[in-house]
């Protein structure tokens, strides 16, 4: 025990008494008894009721991360590489579909009807791929037919090359953020897909062609090789924002100026907590008031920098100056009451600068007279 | 039939050894020990610290029923949180015998008193209800000493519930609680010089009012 205590133990009657009272503290010293047995039944009723027999109610290693798996985000780009496939195969196979329900221009190039002048005019990319596929038609029939023969009409050059380009039925790109190669943007198709005059479009045999293309872009060691294929951007990059650079000063807010009066209000009441127990200066006593001088500054010049930023707001939404810190007349009369028990303590030198800087953060604050009397006097 | 015989035999001896040596265990064993199973360890632990737990609660909270109440509350957590104490005591003041299960208890206790008056939003009764003041009757006294440290004892009481809250506090702890002026501190969030000057004025007011 402490030398202190000890001397203070040693107080005869008193030490006497406190005996007493430790060895019979009271008839009302224990618990009830029925409050015993309840308790060390509840006891032993939380031992039955472990979830298994010597076994921990904690969780394993296992378990835990079982639990976690449940609350991990999903990571969507299998789902995304499937919508993808499925696509591409959805429209491969249109493709075929609509080029098998199509008379074939190379077996069969009389069949074709002439098309409608006036569509085929409009649609000079349809033309041009008809005239194209007609002539090599004919290079490998033998015969010369005239080109206006071979027009093909206008919808149904749109439809090949709706179908020759598949990015009109190419799924949008992925939500997801992992990159995919089988699922490359609009673009990357457009440059998969065979140019008119490319050999690979040419021949008669354009169904192979088209076919081949399809295969090709559905063919994911093909879509890898390709150096063509646009990759989609990186997951992180379209949530990042850029960079900025804190502002070196602290971001003031009310809610921190609040946090702050907070702070200085419970320095104040610590300070008169002990300016209230003894006069006769104990030792710890000097801790609060250090304390309370750091906060003190601190609180203030944040308090200073805060009003400054905060004045045009102010201005802004037409409140009188102070009008938000009005509300918070009591708070600082609290933080008179720490200035006054610095001045009280000797510490008038600290209570003035304290009271220098209230001054500087809220100009628009009366003082009370004895604090004016303070900031004026030359007493350091 | 024999062989029954000799197995409860066996389980009798067995049982008559162990007792003493479970009674003597310290309260972090016995605390362990609970938390692996053993619910005869816990009722040792609690008939070796009601007495004092229960006199610090009702002192501190001045009301015999409240004090109850917390009283259940704080064994019901720690029966709830047996599985935890292990890594308690190893963040616990370290200290000798049972103070760090004493001090996790009367932690809990002060917590949840601290919770108590700060829902109720009053600072603890300066006042003790007649149960609280009660003394004993010590029944191999004479009548008159009997009496005498009766006033006694109510004067004590009276002093104590006197006191400021955290003066009450520390001297409740200190004497109910046996703990040191470290386990204090860690207990209450104070520094140790702070303890030491509560307890300080608060024995010296006590002394004033009895002397």
């Amino acid at each position: 025990m402490d030398k202190n205590v000890n001397n203070i133990n040693d107080l005869g009657r008193y030490q006497r008494v406190l005996d007493a009272y430790l060895a019979h503290p009271g008839a009302d010293s224990e618990p009830p008894p029925a409050l015993n047995a309840k308790l060390i039944d509840a006891a032993q009723r939380a031992l039955v009721q472990r979830p298994a027999a010597g076994r921990s109610s904690r969780l394993s290693a296992v378990e835990i991360d079982a639990e976690q798996r449940k609350f991990r985000p999903r990571r969507r780009w299998p789902m995304a590489l499937a919508a993808s496939v499925a696509t591409i195969g959805f429209a491969t196979m249109l493709a075929r579909n609509s080029f098998q329900e199509t008379p074939s221009l190379a077996t069969a190039p009389a069949a074709v009807a002439p098309a409608a002048e006036s569509s085929a005019v409009t649609d000079r990319p349809a033309i041009e791929m008809s005239k194209r596929v007609a002539l090599d038609a004919n290079a490998q029939t033998g015969s010369a037919p005239p080109i206006e023969a071979k027009t093909e009409s206008a919808p149904e050059a749109t439809r090949r090359a709706a179908h020759v380009a598949p990015p009109i039925v190419a799924p949008p790109a992925p939500s997801p953020p992992l990159p995919s190669p089988l699922a490359p943007s609009g673009a990357g198709l457009m440059r998969d897909a065979p140019e008119f005059d490319s050999p690979e479009f040419a021949g008669s045999n354009a169904d192979a062609g088209i076919n081949a293309n399809a295969e090709k872009i559905a063919a994911p060691s093909d879509a890898l090789a390709a150096p063509a294929v646009a990759m989609p951007p990186p997951p992180a990059a379209p949530a990042t924002p850029p960079v900025v650079m804190a502002p070196a000063e602290p971001a003031f807010s009310p809610e921190s100026r609040d946090q702050a009066l907070e702070e200085i209000t419970v320095t104040g009441a610590r300070i008169d907590r002990a300016d209230e127990e003894d006069e006769t200066a104990s030792p710890i006593l000097n801790i609060p008031q250090s304390i309370a001088a750091a906060n003190a500054d601190q609180v203030l010049q944040d308090a200073a920098i805060a009003d400054k930023k905060d004045a045009a707001p102010r201005a802004a939404r037409g409140a009188a100056p102070g009008a938000d810190v009005g509300a918070a007349a009591d708070q600082h009369a609290k933080i008179y009451s720490t200035i006054r028990a610095l001045h009280r303590r000797g510490k008038t030198a600290q209570a003035k600068a304290m009271l220098a800087r209230f001054t500087k953060a809220y100009p628009e604050v009366v003082l009370p007279k004895d604090l004016q009397a303070l900031a004026s006097s030359n007493k350091h | 039939m024999i062989f029954l015989a000799a197995t409860l035999h066996l389980y009798l001896s067995a049982a008559a050894v162990l007792a003493p040596l479970l009674s003597a265990a310290s309260d972090e064993s016995l605390m362990q020990a609970y938390s692996a199973g053993d619910g005869k360890a816990f009722e040792i632990l609690y008939t070796r610290h009601r007495a004092p737990f229960w006199r610090y609660l009702t002192r501190l909270i001045g009301s015999s029923a409240e004090g109850e109440e917390l009283f259940q509350d704080a064994w019901q957590r720690v029966i709830v949180a047996r599985d935890s104490y292990r890594s308690e005591t190893s963040a616990s003041v370290s200290g000798a015998g049972g103070a760090p299960f004493r001090a996790w208890l009367f932690r809990i206790g002060h917590n949840l008193a601290m919770d108590r008056l700060r829902h109720k939003n009053i600072a603890p009764e300066s006042s003790m209800d007649d149960n609280v003041l009660q003394f004993p009757a010590n029944s191999e006294a004479e009548p008159d000493q009997q009496s005498i440290s009766a006033q006694a004892h109510a004067l004590l009481m009276q002093s104590l519930a006197a006191l400021p809250p955290e003066q009450r506090e520390v001297v409740l702890l200190r004497a109910e609680g046996e703990l040191s002026l470290e386990e204090i501190g860690a207990l209450t969030g104070e520094g140790r010089e702070t303890v030491k000057s509560r307890l300080r004025y608060a024995l010296a007011k006590l002394k004033q009012s009895l002397a």
